[in-house]
């Protein structure tokens, strides 16, 4: 069942600035996230019914918002797969800007190493190491048990490490530096990557 | 077989600090009054979580100030489908946390628009909408539109989808052209073709394969004789292609509400192309008076020197 305006308007007052950075946050380009952003709210105009279901509309809106970020990152990066890399210190190209201060093998390495694992694994990693929540906020999150998401945290650490031939321990400093770093483009600015973190890692790898 | 390990010990957040997602919860009041005065507590006491707090109530305030709750409402509604619009429609049931509807809040659609965009402009199908459901009931109106979506499918027609054509730039046969169009819709992708129909809040990603050249404009030219520059954005000189023989071009364009025909011109070159010339070829394109452009007939832009690949958007 629909919302009306007014309580839209509610929701917006709360939510909208938070789905915006989430989106920014995961897609690293302004405009697309904003066009996320919007199909977040249509969906939950379109579900007055399944928001009711939910304790918190945050919870529910940070599910529908990751899972349609990912789902624009496997469509983009299926488009794009067998595309030659743009030499991005000839061009111009508009909201690549911030393409600029990243290492275009870290991307990369971010991306394959994600495109291992399945989508609520990706999701898993995304919302453990991108968000940092806890065990207990990601299960309630996902709806999935501890022992779950402890498994799926595992199986992502174990992706990274047999694909890079690393040791446990470097794979799972890697797996964070992996899900802390830009899926879209641009630099993940929360705690999960900070510098002193990410030299402490280098040094270990 | 995988060591046991501690995870938590990768966190860069100290245990007893909170998750920005927590701190979101406790901001929109999601938590439980003992939970919520934890927090309050927990906030008196720590620096670094009240520095997110008052980083989160800035970014609050900084989106609020750039997308105006008007400016949101109308981007939603250019997207929705014309059934898919029953704002005024109640809730039956009250969510777990109530919202508080604020003051006296407008009816009326919004008059706003997001900035970029013409005026929405109702097309014949949404008035066919509009009368059907004031003339039939849900089901009576629901099993018409199905007996014509039949027909539409079992009768012969004419299509209107056309070949997009190329001035002196092609693929070999059987590759790929050198302009490919995705459509975004609701958050799903589709190869789109040209002479396809497109509404209000699609939007268009795209792939260019330039060949040789080194240089291009991709623009928009509405019936009205309007000019839009898509890459780059702000239309100044030519987009860069830094010798990539395909290049897929960031972000996507949302379209506006304009009704009728739209013409997409990719225009290559081997030099930088002013922007002033692209504007001066558009204003060359004859318009008869009184009329939209032709555009299904205008298969480039009057430019010399430079090859072109055009794509029709009917817009509905």
């Amino acid at each position: 069942m629909a919302l009306t305006r007014g309580e839209i308007q509610v929701l917006y007052d709360r939510y909208a600035h938070v789905v915006s950075h989430r989106c920014r946050t995961l897609l690293g380009n302004e405009q697309e996230a904003y066009d996320v952003m919007q199909d977040v709210f249509i969906r939950l105009i379109q579900s007055g019914d399944q928001l009711r279901g939910e304790a918190s509309p945050l919870t529910w809106l940070y599910r529908v918002s990751t899972n349609l970020c990912l789902n624009r990152i496997r469509d983009h990066r299926s488009r794009s797969r067998k595309l030659a890399e743009p030499d991005l210190t000839a061009t111009n190209l508009p909201g690549m800007s911030a393409f600029s201060n990243i290492d275009p093998d870290r991307r990369e390495l971010v991306n394959s190493l994600l495109e291992r694992v399945d989508e609520e694994t990706r999701a898993v990693v995304l919302y453990y190491f991108v968000d940092e929540l806890t065990l207990e906020e990601v299960s309630a999150l996902m709806s999935l048990s501890v022992p779950t998401i402890r498994k799926r945290i595992q199986h992502f650490q174990g992706v990274a490490r047999r694909t890079l031939n690393l040791s446990p321990a470097s794979a799972l400093l890697l797996c964070g530096i992996a899900a802390g770093l830009p899926l879209g483009g641009t630099a993940h600015r929360g705690g999960a990557l900070s510098l002193e973190w990410l030299n402490h890692v280098m040094r270990v790898l | 077989m995988m060591p046991d390990l501690d995870f938590e010990g990768i966190s860069s957040r100290p245990a007893a600090c909170v998750s920005r997602f927590r701190l979101e919860q406790y901001l929109a009041g999601e938590l439980i009054a003992t939970e919520g005065s934890a927090l309050t507590r927990h906030l008196e006491g720590c620096g670094r979580c009240r520095d997110l707090e008052a980083r989160l109530r800035q970014e609050k305030r900084s989106f609020q100030s750039r997308v105006p709750f008007d400016v949101f409402m109308a981007g939603l509604s250019a997207r929705l489908e014309p059934h898919e619009t029953p704002l005024e429609a109640p809730l039956e049931a009250p969510l777990e946390t109530p919202l508080e509807t604020p003051g006296a809040v407008p009816a009326e659609p919004p008059a706003q628009v997001p900035r970029g965009t013409h005026p929405d402009r109702s097309g014949p199908l949404v008035a066919l909408w509009r009368l059907l459901s004031r003339t039939f009931s849900t089901p009576a109106w629901v099993g018409l539109a199905v007996t014509a979506a039949a027909l539409w499918v079992l009768l012969p027609h004419e299509s209107n989808q056309l070949e997009p054509p190329y001035v002196g730039i092609r693929s070999g046969a059987g590759l790929p052209g050198p302009l490919e169009v995705y459509r975004y819709r609701n958050g799903v992708a589709t190869p789109a073709v040209s002479g396809e129909t497109f509404r209000a809040g699609d939007r268009l990603e795209f792939i260019v394969r330039p060949g040789a050249h080194r240089y291009m404009h991709l623009v928009s030219v509405d019936g009205e004789g309007r000019l839009t520059p898509f890459y780059p954005g702000d239309g100044a000189s030519s987009l860069a292609l830094g010798g990539s023989s395909e290049l897929l071009l960031p972000g996507s364009i949302a379209l506006d509400g304009y009704i009728g025909l739209e013409r997409i011109f990719a225009v290559f070159t081997a030099q930088p192309l002013p922007w002033s010339e692209i504007e001066a070829a558009a204003a060359r394109l004859s318009r008869p008076s009184g009329r939209p452009l032709p555009l299904e007939r205008i298969d480039a832009l009057p430019l010399e020197g430079a090859d072109q690949v055009t794509f029709l958007l009917v817009k509905e």
